[in-house]
């Protein structure tokens, strides 16, 4: 009883808006707009562009050439030691720069150089006899390298396999 | 109407009795290395904008830059002390400091930043081919005007940084012109083919260049003469010519002016670049 008698209030108070609105609205859908301005105050120092704090710096190219831009990083000067004027991807017909690899600063490429033999390279010959799904697995691998009497422990807890949960 | 096109028949049937000598004219140009030159307005202008961008500019996060208690921040606050604060008890007849975060904004803020290289009067003994090879040593940016600006040397590369320049030859050493190649009448190559391979044969042998187009850009009549323009940059090496008696200039526009004939730099003026 309580919940149908609260529904019915609503309903009235849905229905004097209703009539209300009606009787502000001159023209069948026409869009009812309020007359409330929206006011928010600009405060001092806020009427202002974005404009982070910016030094200009003196960039000195490889080859001797200055420019100047701005920079946010407070260094006023710049030298570059490898850039656009000493780097093959941009001077692909200068055979004076002996750049061993313009891609080795990483530590991608430091790993590589470290571990180059251990690599099983793609472009290695593949045995014919052998099929490819006949490599050991990495911790068979790892096995291997201990000796022959070596045997695994299981270290952890074992991760829940639904689909072998299932089966069983 | 009909008078009109058997005129212009008549006048085809003439034209096509002597065959035009067709030639191609190589307009090889130097692009700017440099920015333009500035006018006094233009110059004014962006000196008002950049005063007016630093103006505006928000307060330099030095906590961002600058650790607490590292010696680049002990650095950076000897050069740069703390503006003098509100002083409620002190009377200010220029107007109180409006201090925020260490600066005081009612003016723009001027930073100093720590040099790399030792500003002290030790450093001036040094020879120059020891502070050429100091990776500290202060950035100066090099001059506008070149060595080849000051000793007035035409044939350079290295002129009038700021202009587009262009290559005209000399076979005679008075007459100068734009490189031009005759197409032989027996053998017919394309235009720019032409142009390409006659350039290199009078010393653009170990010039790198970039050709615009395959396409002239300009045809120039005279009597009997077809005059078509390859557009190409030079991108890299000198231009050396087989012959020691060709001379060679590479000259801005109005340079050219002096140097090409009159009514025939009237017709190609458009091409050359006023930058």
């Amino acid at each position: 009883m309580y919940a149908s008698g609260r529904s019915g209030t609503r309903c009235v108070r849905l229905a004097q808006t209703f009539i209300r609105g009606k009787a502000k609205v001159a023209m069948a859908g026409e869009v009812d707009l309020s007359n409330k301005r929206i006011m928010r105050k600009i405060a001092p120092g806020k009427a202002r562009p974005a404009i982070f704090h910016q030094f200009e710096t003196l960039v000195e190219l490889s080859d001797g050439s200055v420019v100047k831009r701005r920079s946010q990083a407070p260094k006023d000067e710049i030298r570059m030691i490898t850039d656009q004027r000493n780097h093959p991807l941009w001077n692909p017909f200068r055979s004076d720069l002996n750049v061993v690899d313009p891609n080795a600063t990483g530590r991608r490429s430091r790993f590589q150089a470290k571990y180059a033999e251990f690599s099983n390279d793609a472009s290695a010959p593949i045995e014919e006899g052998e099929p490819v799904s006949n490599k050991p697995k990495a911790s068979e691998d790892f096995l291997e390298l201990l000796g022959q009497n070596a045997k695994e422990v299981q270290k952890g807890g074992q991760i829940f396999n639904r689909k072998a949960a299932s089966k069983k | 109407m009909k008078g009109r096109i058997l005129g212009r028949i008549s006048l085809r049937a003439y034209s096509t009795d002597l065959k035009p000598v067709v030639s191609s004219t190589l307009l090889i140009s130097r692009t700017p290395i440099i920015s333009e030159e500035l006018t006094a307005f233009e110059s004014q202008y962006y000196k008002y904008n950049n005063e007016l961008w630093k103006r505006l500019m928000w307060t330099f996060p030095k906590w961002y830059y600058y650790k607490d208690g590292t010696i680049s921040e002990q650095m950076f606050k000897e050069l740069n002390p703390a503006p003098v604060f509100n002083n409620p008890n002190v009377d200010f007849p220029n107007g109180r400091p409006e201090i925020r975060q260490g600066r005081d904004r009612r003016f723009k803020q001027e930073l100093k930043l720590p040099k790399t290289y030792s500003t002290e009067v030790e450093r001036a003994d040094e020879t120059a081919a020891e502070s050429s090879d100091n990776l500290s040593r202060k950035i100066v940016p090099n001059s506008r005007i070149t060595k080849a600006d000051e000793t007035k040397d035409l044939t350079s590369l290295e002129r009038k940084l700021a202009r587009t320049l262009y290559l005209v030859i000399s076979l005679d050493g008075n007459k100068w012109s734009l490189p031009n190649f005759e197409m032989s009448r027996e053998e017919k190559v394309p235009l720019h083919k032409l142009a390409e391979t006659g350039f290199q044969s009078i010393g653009g042998e170990t010039v790198n260049y970039y050709n615009v187009s395959n396409t002239p850009c300009h045809l120039h009549h005279s009597e009997n003469k077809k005059e078509y323009f390859i557009k190409s940059h030079i991108l890299a090496g000198k231009f050396a010519p087989v012959d020691n008696s060709t001379k060679f200039m590479w000259l801005a526009k109005e340079e050219l002016q002096e140097y090409l004939e009159g009514a025939y730099y009237e017709d190609v003026k458009h091409l050359f670049n006023d930058v």
